[in-house]
């Protein structure tokens, strides 16, 4: 079987609305240049490099190779990946699978965006992932997509808007101690209804913003005797092409979570998810995608997510705490967002949290989300 | 190096054309709406029958080869109403907001199909609601989506 | 690296337009073509990665157009929006960790639906590079100009072995590109970046590649079920260059020197020239022909050494990021059908080498 993989370090910027003191790749570097530090390693100690991000966005091609003045790539191995909001996911299984197959020993992940370079129109970018004959023209990008799944939700089980929103009121809460986090200022649930509609039953607090930022994750074989979050298990799943089949089994829109969760626990022995993990950073694009993702993550019972929000469980102080850094509601630089939460979870495992730490974690659970609705799930303990 | 005071944006706005092509059985589907039809693809294998039709067999990875027509109507599993604005890529100019579009699915079809609703009230529309599909006069046809101009609550809505 | 296998390979003709298949049909089409070839179904593939290019296909996640018709639905997927040598690299991790026994790399390109001059003139520096409006023709040029005044080669070798691959192509049955032209008549033709000439600089061209790969020991049943030689995948190797065309000399093979090296240890090759039999590389120009022969440590003297480009390489038919690894795909064919025992397969992303892959096949 493959090498044992742990993560010894990570780096953020901060996620802003626009980072114009910067280029693209000095964004890069500030992100590499913190994981190197944070992981205790110089540049020669990363054997290879994975980049990511969504290269419509900022309308550079091949943008791997334009960033690799920020990724200290040059003369090194890298390759890019590319797959929308689970792009910063994807960059950490690719990492995982490098180390984990004998590759390389110390991989280096990077992922980034800069959403404010296409001048706020970040939808019309998504909105081109879509079928051009069949979906692009009814789609409103991730908005809309994200608006037909809350649709089914509310239809399913009578979740309020009141109760989806507190999802973001309690994100907020959390980013005010996170010095990375885009948004920060605290929020109210009136504050939340009274938001212009979206896309309904979406309004403007229910969904994530567009950040400019960057993240970098170190994955190596050989830790030594740094602080070290051990990969437990890494699992993705995949959909359909076309909206109109994914949304075929009505009862339960994204069953990718399902099913990658289901072999991710199988790999780390988990059979009490609610129970045995200390902390979750998960990949929620919307508040009423953190109810339908918990359900499928069998945090809570079908139909009853909103409980955890409502009774302090996912606080940060709470049995669970989900996100204590704001999660996705409060930064979204979308090639580097998936990798965040990464970054995140492995810093509470680590405990090098700092304002963010959850006393006591061992175990922590992380997810991604993008394309179709397809879905990516790393678990990290601090034992191997 | 000295702080930064003034940083520059280079703005660039290149055209890019694309000409996707239709394929087999998007030209069958496109016709297939030139003759006011709505047509799916059936599995021979696994009997699954999707629209708009495909070669891959969403169950099975088998080829699609026989094409079947279906009645123009279906229940409504999913809506939204689309209301903030956001440049149309096929145009370059923001999409007339607002409106709505749903998941439907067809009398006889395995998944659903996803295109705007003559309703633009939300409170008006309900999961489960039959609808049927609306067509362009036949004279004004052409072989586009926009043959097809909309969902509109059916019978018993 | 641990050795995996390769245990097919398919690929579409390559031609100018396919205009009676979109991206989803074009993918299906050498999926279904390599399940038929080898014999298995879709439930043993146990994992899929996918190649295409957003820009090229004029589509974010340019991999979701393609789920279903690579059978990715249900399953571990994931994309590498690189040249397709470079998902070699992805693919065997994938098994050489233990967690998959089988691996589908799929690679779809239809230049025909885009506008590839334009799309390229998107990958040059925003700031420094773009106001010259440059292409990938431009840059294909630039290097040929860089490459001719070393003095090493002459510019009728340049058109020679642009000449000798329009031939090796005749025998090449999904070329784009076939022909009996002369190294001086080709020198006449209409010039595409100075000093290249037409058929001097690959066409763009619509095309699909898909490879299954392999653990060793399904390799070994499978080859005994079906009385097939087992084809290993023995190394893997890549790095990347500087990306400004101003960053360093283009004249030179960068860092292709430092990653065949790298391949050639892990496949215990001492000997190249002696050892390989079979090369093909991902020459975008009829310079690249040359230098990238050169990287791999190979003597001028295209008659010397393994069978180079014998397919008529990328000069005879570019299908975008599907191009490197319809080089495996000829590697492997040649290898499969006994035409040797070692070949290289090479892929390039960036138009003038700012990144290399080559990966070294055996016949066991």
């Amino acid at each position: 079987m493959g090498e044992r993989v742990a993560i010894i370090g990570a780096g953020q910027t901060p996620h802003r609305s626009r980072r114009l003191d910067v280029s693209a790749p000095e964004l890069i570097d500030e992100a590499v240049q913190a994981a190197l530090a944070d992981a205790g390693l110089e540049p020669d100690g990363i054997d290879a490099i994975v980049v990511g991000n969504m290269e419509h966005f900022e309308g550079i091609h091949l943008s791997d190779l334009w960033a690799v003045e920020g990724t200290g790539g040059v003369g090194k191995p890298h390759l890019k990946i590319a797959t929308g909001g689970t792009t910063g996911s994807s960059l950490a299984q690719a990492a995982y699978y490098l180390v984990a197959g004998g590759m390389f020993p110390t991989v280096l992940a990077v992922g980034w965006e800069r959403l404010s370079d296409s001048e706020g129109e970040t939808t019309t970018g998504i909105v081109t992932a879509f079928d051009p004959i069949y979906e692009r023209p009814t789609l409103a990008g991730a908005v809309s997509g994200l608006a037909v799944m809350a649709c089914q939700y509310q239809a399913r089980t009578g979740v309020r808007a009141e109760e989806a929103a507190l999802v973001v009121v309690q994100a907020r809460e959390n980013a005010a101690r996170n010095p990375h986090a885009h948004l920060s200022k605290a929020v109210t649930v009136p504050e939340v209804l009274a938001s212009p509609l979206l896309s309904s039953p979406l309004r403007y607090l229910d969904m994530c913003p567009t950040s400019d930022g960057a993240c970098a994750v170190v994955f190596t074989s050989r830790p030594g005797a740094r602080r070290a979050a051990w990969v437990r298990g890494v699992a993705s799943r995949h959909n359909h092409t076309l909206l109109g089949d994914v949304a075929e089994g009505a009862h339960d829109y994204i069953n990718t979570l399902e099913q990658a969760a289901a072999d991710a626990y199988g790999q780390a022995g988990i059979r009490d998810p609610r129970r045995e993990f200390d902390v979750v950073e998960m990949y929620e694009p919307c508040t009423w995608a953190a109810l339908e993702w918990a359900e499928s993550l069998g945090l809570a019972p079908r139909g009853h997510a909103a409980a955890l929000w409502a009774d302090g469980t996912a606080r940060r102080d709470g049995d669970l705490p989900i996100n204590p850094s704001g999660g996705v509601l409060c930064a979204n630089p979308i090639g580097a967002t998936g990798l965040v939460r990464v970054a995140e979870a492995s810093a509470q495992v680590r405990a090098a949290a700092g304002p963010l730490q959850v006393d006591g974690v061992r175990t922590a659970l992380v997810t991604g989300f993008g394309g179709s609705f397809w879905s990516e799930v790393m678990i990290l303990g601090s034992e191997a | 190096m000295s702080d930064l005071k003034a940083p520059i944006a280079v703005r660039c706005t290149p055209e890019l054309v694309y000409n996707y092509a239709a394929g087999r059985y998007g030209s069958l589907f496109l016709q297939g709406l030139k003759e006011g039809r709505i047509l799916a693809s059936r599995c021979r294998r696994c009997a699954r029958t999707l629209v708009p039709p495909r070669l891959a067999c969403t169950g099975c990875f088998g080829a699609m080869e026989d094409a079947v027509e279906l009645e123009p109507r279906g229940e409504l599993l999913a809506f939204t109403l689309v209301a903030f604005p956001f440049l149309d890529p096929f145009t370059g100019i923001q999409r007339p907001i607002p409106y709505c579009y749903g998941m439907v699915r067809f009398a006889g079809a395995d998944n659903t199909f996803q295109y705007f609703l003559s309703e633009k009230d939300p409170a008006k529309l309900r999961v489960g609601q039959p609808v049927r599909a609306v067509f362009r006069a036949a004279a004004e046809r052409v072989g586009e989506m926009a043959d097809l101009l909309y969902f509109e609550p059916g019978i018993g809505g | 690296m641990q050795p995996v296998a390769i245990l097919g390979a398919a690929q579409t003709r390559h031609v100018a337009r396919r205009d009676d298949a979109c991206y989803s049909e074009l993918a299906f089409e050498v999926v279904a073509a390599l399940l038929a070839e080898t014999g298995f179904t879709h439930p043993r593939i146990d994992t899929v990665i996918t190649v295409s290019s957003d820009f090229s296909d004029g589509r974010t996640i340019s991999d979701m157009a393609v789920q279903d018709a690579v059978g990715a639905a249900g399953k571990s997927s994931s994309k590498v929006s690189m040249d397709g040598a470079f998902a070699l690299a992805y693919a065997a991790a994938r098994l050489t960790c233990g967690r998959y026994r089988t691996c589908l790399v799929v690679a779809h390109a239809k230049a025909s639906e885009g506008r590839p001059r334009e799309i390229s003139r998107a990958a040059f520096d925003p700031f420094f590079e773009r106001p010259l409006g440059p292409t990938d023709h431009v840059a294909l040029g630039l290097q040929a100009r860089r490459f001719l005044a070393r003095g090493t080669v002459t510019r009728e070798a340049v058109a020679l072995a642009a000449a000798r691959a329009l031939a090796y192509a005749n025998g090449n049955p999904n070329a784009h590109w076939r022909g009996a032209l002369s190294s001086r008549e080709i020198q006449l033709g209409p010039p595409v970046a100075d000093p290249l000439h037409r058929f001097e600089v690959a066409p763009d061209s619509d095309g699909a590649c898909a490879l299954l790969l392999a653990d060793l020991d399904t390799a070994r049943a499978h080859a005994a079920a079906r009385g097939v030689p087992v084809i290993r995948l023995d190394a893997v190797a890549c790095a990347t260059d500087r990306h400004g065309l101003g960053d360093r000399d283009l004249g030179l093979p960068g860092v292709l020197p430092q990653v065949a090296r790298a391949a050639y240890a892990q496949a215990g090759i001492t000997d190249p020239v002696r050892e390989i039999d079979v090369a093909e590389v991902y020459d975008a120009s009829a310079v690249q022909t040359l230098l990238w022969r050169e990287g791999v440590g190979l003597p001028v003297d295209l008659l010397a050494g393994p069978a180079w480009n014998p397919s008529g390489g990328a000069l005879c038919a570019q299908p975008g990021f599907a191009t490197g690894l319809v080089r495996v795909a000829e590697v492997w064919r040649r290898l499969a059908a006994g035409e040797g025992r070692t070949g290289l397969a090479h892929g390039m992303t960036g138009f003038v080498g700012q990144a290399h892959c080559v990966g070294i096949l055996r016949r066991a």
